[in-house]
């Protein structure tokens, strides 16, 4: 046990640590937080989604934002903060065996921050300009119900974007590192 | 004698399925009814998101690359 323990870098342990401290507090937070609270995540995605799908969305205090036109609801639950937590605690800990030094762990630390909250914009607002249409024509398939679809479509959407996310940055880490 | 390397895309695999399935279930989202669905659904659109990325890298890596200056130089 001990010799697996010291197989991991203090640098690395240390970048976890972080990492898993922010999550633990944004999830303390998000699972009090009302839409209010999360408009700084919920605004710059619905706004990206209303431009995406062309579908108007309307702030509704303490609810979240409505389509009256089609009924659809982006709510507290919508916000793609799990995402948020999950892209960031994903390039900490997949990344910091790439780092050296405590600059460029603080980098990482800082970049990923930047990096999974963009990310998480992009990709919400993805999900919800395509759920947005889903949930307009009823679909369902098979066992899939419209909530069934629903809840895959968003995993797609969310776990694409984040394997994209991981292997763009472990690709920029690569470059950076080979011309330096 | 080195160990056989898992490939570094399973790190936001686990990381994804810990936030989404694990962390619920263990604050006790297991009560709800809907969490069963919602937890099969990840679990198997992930995986099969994953497999689809593993196996897409496998055959690009397979692939020999040509690259510009070496094609060139080539007879």
């Amino acid at each position: 046990v001990r010799r697996s323990f010291h197989a991991f870098p203090p640098g690395d342990v240390a970048v976890a640590g972080v990492a898993l401290g922010a999550a633990w507090a944004l999830k303390a937070f998000y699972s009090l937080a009302d839409a209010g609270a999360l408009q700084w995540i919920l605004a710059p995605t619905v706004r990206l989604a209303q431009w995406a799908s062309g579908v108007a969305f309307a702030w509704e205090p303490h609810v979240g934002w409505m389509s009256r036109e089609t009924l659809f609801l982006v709510a507290p639950a919508c916000a793609g903060v799990n995402f948020l937590i999950a892209a960031f605690v994903s390039l900490c800990l997949g990344l910091a065996p790439a780092c050296r030094g405590t600059g460029e762990r603080a980098a990482l630390v800082a970049g990923s921050a930047v990096a999974a909250y963009a990310a998480t914009v992009l990709a919400n607002a993805t999900r919800i300009a395509l759920a947005v249409r889903l949930h307009a024509a009823g679909a369902a398939w098979g066992p899939l119900s419209p909530e069934r679809l629903h809840c895959a479509l968003g995993v797609a959407v969310y776990f694409g974007f984040l394997l994209a996310l991981f292997a763009l940055s472990s690709r920029a880490i690569e470059a950076r590192r080979a011309t330096a | 004698v080195s160990r056989p390397r898992l490939p570094l895309v399973l790190v936001p695999w686990a990381v994804y399925v810990g936030v989404t399935v694990v962390a619920p279930a263990v604050n006790g989202a297991t009560r709800d009814p809907a969490f069963a669905d919602h937890a099969v659904i990840t679990l198997g659109v992930s995986g099969a998101v994953l497999l689809l990325w593993l196996a897409a890298m496998r055959r690009r890596s397979a692939v020999p690359r040509v690259s510009g200056s070496s094609a060139r130089s080539r007879p």
